[in-house]
């Protein structure tokens, strides 16, 4: 047997072209659209219900989130405690989330327990009564929810953030008080369900076990509601903040909250690509720079990371990380360096393979099995891309060079108009 | 039904293949029979502060994380008071980069002063981060040491302060590495797009010559038996009260664990749960309440927390909660109620192991256990249960004598 030589490193091959799995796409003849992600061995299943209703398109505060949560809180024939005798007793599972465009109701179920609980899922999305209770429950357990959210650094940094960034009269920048949760009422909740929730307003999206029968079975539900006339949907332009510096007092705290950022290009900017790799370098990922540095060189920080958060038509750049208080200046200062380094300076070639090969294996990790090609499908779906994004993305994976890295860094984050914010 | 391959190497290593072709990835796990249990008692959060250190250079790979990025893979780990546990994903072609970074980590390791210096202030931090700087985190670090007096559980794996962390030194750290980390202590999980012949040869080739280590025999102190409630109060600037009960229960290989685990799904699993639909819906005395089981590999405990509602008497909250617990003592639940928590409990399995990493973990820990293929039966030993065993379970674990109690308070 020959002796195994360990200091040499085993071959690695790279697919050129990555095979990412196809969503089919129906529309049923009420307008509403289903994505399917067909790939279950298990008979369980995923179907997310998206509407597009939500911050953006409410006229107070925290509507879309209260009437997406009560919807499972009572319907014309069953009230809240039968909804969830019901859901529970077939084994499934419901969450709910918002985003800033769209409010979406998921169900996780096994297959077999499909023709039970599609139709009392139907019941909550088209025919709830939003009961006065229910939203005064809900309103005590968000408020305290509420209050323990503001104890944290992090939380207090992001806030500031957003509204330094967008100002509040921006659905993104918008900030929430206590008395905003007080101030709900059903009326509301219910005026905001007839504007919004409608089936030409609605996408679903299936995935795991989803077969013709599945299929049948959801259009048997949800083919058949009536389309209405959507309110027009209100534009909004960010009101960023002159100050570079904001800090915010948190009596107590042992570590600070810090986060910077800065508007940059959207994903329909051809640049993108080539600079969510600029952010890999920075802060992406663990070999990051920022993470080398700050974390495994210096040892300030737990973690750091920085991020291109890809809203529907604008990207915010940021940097966030928790530390000491004694350690908030050298951070920021550290920060800054990494990012003008990465503008003078080329960056090495095996540094570069490092951070656009694992972007390539978290593109395939992005799709691989049906939960999670569904949910990156739909991410692009939201804003108006298709896979040909993904066709731009690897093609920079493949040709970017440290040249062009300089360029964009100087480009975009050093010439960014950063805010930053430290609370602790 | 998960179909395994099972072996084990001449130098005591276990391993264990599912082969999963939806995938074109591969998942490794290497997880070791070593967690936080095993720390000397004046010196806690080693085994935590040893997983960071992991990845800080071995005996012929000083970089550990940049050949996972060039294979397009990713990796991380994580401690418990029981396990420590490695994994790295990968695509299927480029596992022996996962085989050879795995196998050099445990043949032997290589770090700097320097490491073991950051990696003490990134724990710290890491420590401040979640326990300190957090409202209730202090909570969490008081809760082990009020049930457990004995037993090693009374630390969390984070520690239960940093002190071991700051002071340990270069030569205790190698101690405990070779008293720990061994191919004889250990399970290599492959999961995903590769065949068991090839799995297998490529384990033995890059584990095969590891030499075995005497491993230092667990011989921890049994939890004596608890005869009184134990009650404490703390207060801290936090918005809301908040009470958390625990119970001491079975280890997870009793024949009680399946009885126990479905005990804390009927009081807090969905909306339609008793704890949810009596003291948050009906009564109003709590915004959120959860149970669970530890699931510790000795005996471990049932949690009950609760946020308390702002209006309502801390007290008279824990007395709502007491009286929902026991009440399940002196009665036998219908089968409707048991049914409703078994679905929910086959509906959470099936999608728990729908991902090739999920499995790796399940199986490398079943294996750890015993026997990875017992993994299969798990459903079977919950829909054994039933209403009669629930009920003993109860009256047996959830008595006032075996309960500790502890309760935060807002500094007015």
């Amino acid at each position: 047997m020959n002796t195994l030589n360990r200091s040499q490193k085993p071959l690695v091959s790279i697919p050129t072209k990555l095979n990412l799995p196809k969503a089919k796409v129906r529309l049923l003849n009420n307008q509403t659209r289903i994505h399917i992600f067909d790939d279950g061995t298990e008979e369980v299943v995923r179907i997310d219900f998206v509407f597009g209703a939500s911050t953006w398109h409410q006229s107070q505060l925290l509507v879309a989130r209260s009437t997406l949560r009560l919807l499972r809180e009572g319907t014309q024939t069953f009230d809240s405690q039968s909804l969830a005798e019901k859901l529970d007793g077939y084994g499934a599972y419901i969450s709910s989330g918002n985003s800033h465009h769209t409010s979406t109701f998921t169900l996780y179920c096994l297959n077999r327990y499909l023709p039970e609980l599609l139709p009392v899922v139907c019941e909550i999305l088209y025919q709830p009564t939003f009961p006065a209770d229910e939203l005064e429950n809900l309103k005590t357990r968000w408020i305290e929810e509420y209050k323990t959210e503001s104890e944290k650094v992090r939380i207090l940094a992001s806030r500031a953030l957003n509204k330094a960034i967008f100002g509040i009269h921006h659905p993104y920048g918008v900030q929430i008080c206590e008395d905003d949760f007080k101030h709900l009422e059903t009326r509301m909740l219910k005026d905001f369900h007839n504007k919004w929730y409608h089936p030409n307003n609605l996408n679903i999206y299936v995935s795991g076990y989803a077969n013709e029968a599945t299929i049948a079975e959801i259009e048997k539900h949800f083919g058949y509601q009536i389309p209405s006339v959507l309110p027009e949907i209100k534009q909004y332009t960010p009101e960023t903040a002159t100050k570079t510096r904001i800090n915010i007092e948190k009596k107590g705290a042992v570590q600070a909250g810090i986060r910077t950022g800065a508007l940059t290009i959207s994903r329909h900017h051809p640049d993108f690509p080539a600079l969510s790799v600029v952010n890999m370098l920075l802060g992406g990922y663990f070999g990051s720079r920022l993470m080398k540095n700050i974390r495994e060189d210096k040892g300030y920080t737990y973690g750091i990371s920085s991020g291109i958060i890809p809203y529907k038509e604008t990207g915010l750049w940021t940097i966030q990380t928790e530390a000491s208080a004694d350690y908030v200046e050298n951070v920021l200062e550290e920060i800054n360096k990494e990012i003008v380094t990465l503008c003078n300076e080329p960056v090495a070639l095996s540094e570069l393979e490092a951070a656009t090969r694992y972007m390539s294996g978290e593109l395939l990790r992005s799709f691989d099995g049906p939960f999670a090609a569904a949910e990156s499908y739909r991410a692009l779906y939201e804003q108006n891309l298709d896979f040909a994004y993904y066709d731009r993305v690897l093609n920079e994976l493949q040709t970017i060079s440290p040249d062009r890295i300089a360029d964009l860094a100087t480009k975009y984050l050093k010439n960014a108009k950063q805010i930053t914010i430290v609370a602790g | 039904m998960i179909t395994t391959n099972r072996t084990t190497l001449s130098n005591g290593l276990r391993i264990v293949h599912h082969f999963d072709g939806s995938t074109p990835m591969v998942a490794i796990n290497v997880m070791y029979d070593v967690g936080s249990r095993d720390e000397n008692p004046e010196m806690t959060g080693i085994a935590h502060l040893f997983e960071h250190l992991m990845f800080s250079g071995s005996v012929n790979i000083p970089d550990f994380d940049e050949p996972v990025q060039l294979a397009m893979g990713e990796n991380n780990a994580w401690t418990s008071t029981d396990l420590t546990n490695y994994y790295i994903t990968l695509p299927a072609n480029n596992i022996e980069t996962a085989l050879w970074l795995e196998s050099d980590r445990m043949l032997s390791l290589e770090f700097s002063q320097k490491s073991l210096d950051v990696q003490r202030k990134v724990v710290v931090e890491e420590f401040n981060q979640r326990y300190i700087n957090q409202p209730y985190g202090d909570m969490s670090l008081c809760m082990m040491p009020l049930a457990y007096k004995v037993h090693p559980y009374r630390w969390q794996a984070i520690g239960a302060d940093m002190k071991g962390v700051e002071t340990i030194n270069l030569d205790q750290l190698r101690e405990f590495y070779y008293s720990h980390y061994a191919p004889n202590n250990a399970v290599l999980c492959i999961c995903g797009n590769i065949s068991s012949d090839q799995a297998i040869r490529l384990a033995e080739k890059w584990f095969g010559p590891i030499p075995q280590r005497n491993i230092t025999t667990r011989n921890l102190p049994r939890e004596p038996v608890q005869t009184e409630a134990r009650y404490l109060e703390m207060t801290g600037k936090v918005p809301q009260d908040a009470i958390t009960k625990m119970f001491h229960i079975c280890d997870r290989k009793h024949a009680n664990y399946y009885a126990t685990d479905l005990i804390s799904d009927l009081f807090s699993r969905g909306s339609s749960s008793r704890l949810y639909q009596s003291l948050v819906k009906e009564q109003e005395m709590f915004t959120e309440i959860d149970a669970s089981v530890s699931g510790t590999h000795d005996a471990g405990l049932m949690y009950f927390s609760g946020m308390v509602h702002p209006d309502k008497n801390p007290q008279k909250a824990l007395e709502a909660l007491n009286n929902t617990i026991y009440a399940l003592c002196s009665e036998t639940i219908a089968s409707a109620e048991l049914e409703k928590v078994l679905n929910k409990v086959e509906t959470e399995r099936i999608f728990g192991l729908s991902n090739y990493l999920g499995k790796a973990t399940q199986l490398a820990h079943a294996e750890i256990l015993g026997n990875a293929n017992d993994l299969n039966n798990e459903g079977e030993h919950y829909r054994a249960v039933t209403p009669e065993h629930i009920r003993c379970a109860a009256q047996q674990y959830l008595t006032e004598s075996n309960s500790n109690t502890l309760i935060y308070l807002r500094k007015k």
